[in-house]
């Protein structure tokens, strides 16, 4: 316990469990959507388009998260213009994921001498995050936490029955695109804490253990948020005593985590309907 | 009877393949219109075309202004996101979200509308389970039941019998004609014997329309718009069995 208090005061473990929060209030926001709209795809090409801004920031001397942001969100907007006018928006969606990567890697060749930090963004360092990154991390949940209260409403409708909201006259085209630049945001966030590459798992995971426990969409974000976060926080905790990678912690807890209730609740469906035959 | 719905030239393609062709039609307080056709003649193309949901490419369509904002549509049971964690309750509660209220919190009277028509259909005791553990009958009632919460004058319905047993199909016959007493019906469907007997006009359409009040409905008129051969079944009810599709 006191080994365990003495880790507490050191102010990047400090990090690393502000950072695994916020990372899991936006994968437990947005997860859901994620999910019910079947935008994974978008999702993991948008995770990948960060790598090209964290190239060209790296270059230019800035900080990654910047270009990463920048990125996304022109990402995000693009894909959301361009799917209504073609029909092959997942090639779009393709090509931008391997074109982002590929302008990272150019770019990073570019920048004289090693970029350590870079592999960071890659596949997360969770006891890596600066203060002055969790303070941008927040800033970025407040916004995601803010949009997904007040267009609660219309989000729902729209990942339930897009035909049907067009018939109440909501804004769907707004709405899906604010849904992809707020996709774009929790990337952002929870790309230190994970990675790019295994953004995208922590984004669903939670969701698909959440769904195994309730069928109510809020209960499923709740649920989804505090199981992020012991996902984050178990899967940090490996990380810092047997030295394990951060982000494949996280996400391999996440995983064990979701094998065990898909077990569990197979077997007491099991045992019930054997009962119920005796 | 008011005219709430009047349909003048309209057109509509999907790229350079034109599927509705001058298609002029009107709709009525307590109408009960069927309108039929076979597959890729435009029957669900007119109905979204009438909520809105696509633009025509030419041709208007006028709402009477005491209903421009009342229209209930019940879409196919496959046209939905199946897999989407909500309730009965919920899902019908969606029904009350309009441009006006998206952003603010539901109103009592949303929720006590919705349990109230929840009864109404028969569906209150489900109203805590997930969608998805509905049966078909079940779930094209929740399906109405979102559409009346927004009190609508019209209320459009697409195949409504695609995916239901023989029982849930009287019953929902029975409630139509019930609702009918409150409001204009119209019902996109292949399956005219569900609706025999209970509808005033029947609309024929691929690419154009052919209206017709009831009783005038013959083989020749759906050889016509099927373009094939047709049989109609005696007791009175108008089955299209089509005898060849070459």
């Amino acid at each position: 316990m006191a080994d365990m208090l003495n880790i507490l005061s050191y102010e990047f473990i400090q990090n690393a469990i502000l950072a695994g929060l916020l990372a899991s209030i936006v994968c437990g926001l947005i997860g859901p959507f994620i999910v019910a709209r079947q935008m994974v795809f978008i999702s993991g090409g948008l995770s990948h388009t960060a790598f090209g801004g964290l190239g060209i920031a790296y270059w230019m001397g800035v900080n990654p998260l910047y270009g990463a942001t920048a990125f996304v969100l022109l990402s995000a907007a693009g894909i959301g213009f361009l799917e209504k006018k073609t029909e092959k928006s997942d090639l779009f969606i393709g090509i931008l994921w391997a074109v982002g990567m590929a302008i990272g890697i150019v770019f990073i060749h570019l920048t004289p001498g090693y970029a350590p930090d870079l592999m960071t963004f890659l596949f997360g360092n969770i006891l890596t995050v600066p203060r002055s990154d969790i303070f941008i991390m927040s800033i970025l949940v407040l916004f995601v936490t803010l949009s997904v209260l007040i267009f609660y409403k219309g989000l729902v409708s729209i990942s339930f029955d897009e035909e049907y909201a067009k018939t109440r006259k909501l804004p769907v085209r707004f709405l899906h695109i604010g849904l992809l630049l707020l996709i774009g945001l929790a990337i952002i966030t929870m790309i230190q804490v994970v990675g790019i590459i295994l953004v995208i798992a922590l984004l669903t995971i939670p969701v698909a253990i959440a769904e195994e426990l309730s069928i109510n969409f809020k209960r499923i974000m709740i649920i989804s948020i505090l199981l992020g976060i012991w996902i984050c926080w178990s899967g940090l905790f490996i990380s810092y005593y047997i030295e394990f990678p951060s982000g494949a912690s996280i996400i391999l807890m996440g995983s064990i985590l979701l094998c065990l209730v898909k077990i569990i609740k197979k077997s007491i469906g099991f045992l019930q309907h054997t009962s119920h035959i005796s | 009877m008011k005219k709430l719905i009047e349909i003048k030239a309209l057109s509509f393609g999907y790229r350079d393949n034109r599927v509705l062709e001058d298609i002029d039609l009107d709709i009525s307080e307590q109408d009960y219109l069927l309108v039929i056709g076979p597959n890729g003649g435009g029957k669900t193309t007119l109905l979204k075309l009438i909520l809105g949901i696509i633009e025509p490419w030419s041709g208007s369509i006028t709402f009477n202004k005491d209903i421009s904002n009342r229209l209930g549509y019940v879409p196919q049971s496959s046209n939905f996101n199946k897999n989407f964690p909500i309730t009965v309750f919920n899902m019908v509660l969606t029904g009350c979200i309009n441009s006006g209220n998206f952003l603010k919190r539901y109103r009592k009277e949303d929720i006590e509308k919705t349990e109230k028509i929840l009864e109404q259909v028969n569906l209150y005791d489900k109203r805590n389970e997930n969608i998805n553990n509905l049966s078909g009958g079940q779930l094209q009632r929740s399906l109405i039941a979102r559409s009346l919460v927004s009190d609508p004058a019209v209320l459009l319905l697409d195949e409504p019998t695609a995916s239901i047993d023989i029982s849930s199909k009287v019953n929902l016959k029975d409630f139509l004609n019930q609702l009918n007493e409150k409001m204009t019906i119209v019902v996109v469907t292949h399956d005219l014997t569900a609706f025999a007997r209970t509808y005033t006009h029947i609309a024929c359409i691929n690419k154009n329309l052919y209206p017709h009040g009831k009783g005038e409905l013959n083989t020749q008129v759906l050889e016509k718009v099927y373009g094939c051969p047709v049989e109609l079944l005696g007791h009175g009810i108008p089955h299209t069995i089509l005898k060849n599709h070459g």
